[in-house]
């Protein structure tokens, strides 16, 4: 998880999707993902607004409910109730219930603002729906092109999230010599801020490698 | 009195249908389940089950030879009886294999009621001593009683060696400061306790903040922790908050840490245990497959082969990647506590 905003957060997959076609595509899923049932669910959080954001404001999205109905809207003006940000594979995997939410919280790759308690419902109604993405993508495109998708998407989130780990120990290590406080080490510091700018420029170059496999196969 | 190694019943949390099937599939023997309202102790916003998602839940279990148990184990206030009596008979309308009680009136109604429905005691009515469950067995006729954990593993083998009650015990998830069903800590912040609401830390009261690097959370505006960056969070409970006593900071009253039986399973299934409880109906799906299967793996295995039982690192590995605070106890089962 990065936070200090010296480094990026590995959003490179979506940073060329403009907001608006960002939260389009999240309103026609989450359409399809939900019945009329998990829709009445959700009217108890009607009125409430959410915004969903990763840690590096690349992705903004809001969401409010009306009953039957869940507006998805890019980069809102409004002041929200709740806010979860998190790392992109966090926000994914917390919208189509694909690892465990709390684990997700625990470890701070998401994080939970504002009105606790309706994001808590917020939790509990996706995890309430008996919703399987691979299931789902199976019965929409046969099951040899939706297990080949499936890996794929495994891929890329295993792969940004090793990204992710590394540029987390470079920033670790940045933070470490930052402390340092007398001049004595100063020396120390310079030698270690060549070395972690070595490793920087290794870890910019494996994202651009990584966004171009990952545009390639797309 | 030694017992002979009984393979213990293997009873899964399910928050939700999804977590019921999770349980089911991964190998559960049991689930349990509590209604949506103030009536079980786990009554979180959007969490349990309307009344026709336990009927499909049960259908589901029972196609499976898997049984279900309702937990109705909180305290009705004066005048709100109805909520509680009305989830008694909602269980055994929807069919369920027993129900864990732990308020007197509820038991007395359960039994007067529902002669044929199973009573079990619940962790919330405290019982840990071979009288009290000879109380609540002569006078509402309990056959099981989940023991709080407050005792060793000793005391706990000479309770199965006495008593007729069939012993269930929590076997990994959460801890708290046992005064199980008598804690009312979280009630002088907050107004609301597990005893009466259902919710130690309410989440309406529950307030995450982050200063800079670090996260402040609060309980009704009283900060109660303060997490370094990239610190390991957990849901916050007043009892594992952190504190300043003596001069020094740290948990005063309770570790964040999850309880997990897995190294000592050997000794408890020699100990005449009926069942082994999972903590977790607040968590999802995910947690819940997870956890049931490796304790599904190890309970077989050392069934099939006490002798060379070892705890496998995966297993811990699998408990470690879902556990709240981090690390893992044996909890009060050893007497190092004491």
């Amino acid at each position: 998880m990065l936070k200090l905003g010296i480094l990026p957060e590995p959003t490179l997959l979506l940073r060329p999707v403009p907001a608006f076609l960002q939260a389009g595509l999240l309103q026609r899923i989450l359409e399809k993902m939900l019945d009329e049932e998990a829709m009445q669910r959700f009217a108890e959080l009607s009125g409430k607004r959410f915004l969903f954001r990763t840690f590096d404001d690349v992705v903004r999205l809001g969401m409010t409910f009306t009953a039957g109905s869940i507006r998805v809207q890019a980069n809102p003006a409004w002041n929200a109730d709740v806010t979860i940000s998190g790392n992109l594979p966090a926000l994914i995997a917390l919208c189509f219930s694909l690892q465990d939410a709390d684990s997700l919280f625990f470890s701070r790759c998401l994080l939970l603002t504002g009105d606790t308690a309706s994001g808590l419902l917020f939790k509990n109604v996706l995890a309430n729906l008996d919703f399987d993405l691979h299931e789902v993508l199976r019965n929409r495109f046969g099951a040899r092109m939706a297990d080949a998708l499936w890996r794929m998407a495994g891929q890329a989130i295993a792969g940004i999230q090793r990204v992710d780990g590394d540029l987390e120990r470079v920033r670790a290590r940045i933070t470490k010599s930052l402390h340092l406080s007398t001049t004595d080490q100063a020396q120390s510091l310079r030698s270690d801020m060549a070395a972690l700018t070595g490793q920087y420029d290794a870890m910019q170059h494996r994202l651009a490698k990584l966004e171009k496999r990952l545009t390639r196969r797309a | 009195m030694s017992h002979a190694l009984h393979k213990p019943e293997l009873v899964c949390p399910a928050g939700n249908l999804p977590s019921l099937k999770a349980a089911v599939d991964a190998g559960g023997d049991v689930v349990y389940l509590g209604f949506r309202n103030a009536s079980n102790a786990r009554n979180f916003e959007g969490l349990n089950f309307s009344a026709k998602e336990a009927q499909q839940g049960i259908e589901y279990a029972h196609r499976y030879g898997v049984k279900v148990y309702v937990a109705v184990n909180t305290s009705p206030r004066p005048g709100q009886e109805k909520a509680w009596t009305s989830s008694v008979d909602l269980a055994a309308q929807l069919g369920a294999d027993a129900v864990i009680l732990s308020d007197m009136a509820v038991l007395d109604y359960a039994k007067t009621r529902h002669p044929s429905l199973r009573r079990h005691l619940s962790v919330q009515a405290s019982a840990c001593n071979y009288e009290s469950l000879e109380f609540y067995r002569r006078e509402f006729g309990i056959v099981r009683a989940v023991l709080p954990r407050v005792l060793t593993l000793d005391d706990i083998r000479a309770l199965t060696g006495r008593t007729e009650v069939e012993i269930e015990i929590f076997a990994s998830g959460g801890l708290c400061v046992m005064a199980e069903g008598r804690c009312w800590l979280s009630s002088f912040v907050t107004g609301d306790s597990p005893n009466m609401q259902g919710v130690c830390s309410p989440a309406h009261a529950v307030r995450f903040e982050e200063q800079g690097e670090t996260l402040d959370v609060r309980l009704d505006g009283v900060l109660i922790n303060r997490f370094a960056p990239n610190e390991a969070a957990a849901y916050p409970t007043l009892c594992k908050g952190c504190f300043e006593a003596a001069g020094k900071r740290g948990h005063v009253m309770e570790e964040p840490y999850s309880l997990t039986v897995l190294e000592m399973l050997p000794g408890i299934m020699q100990a005449g245990i009926s069942a082994l409880k999972i903590e977790g109906r607040q968590r999802t799906k995910h947690y819940v497959k997870e956890v049931v299967s490796v304790m599904r793996a190890a309970v077989d295995a050392c069934a099939a082969a006490p002798q060379s039982y070892r705890t496998q690192a995966a297993w811990l590995e699998r408990m470690n990647a879902v556990s709240e605070g981090g690390a893992r106890t044996a909890g009060a089962y050893v007497d190092e506590w004491r």
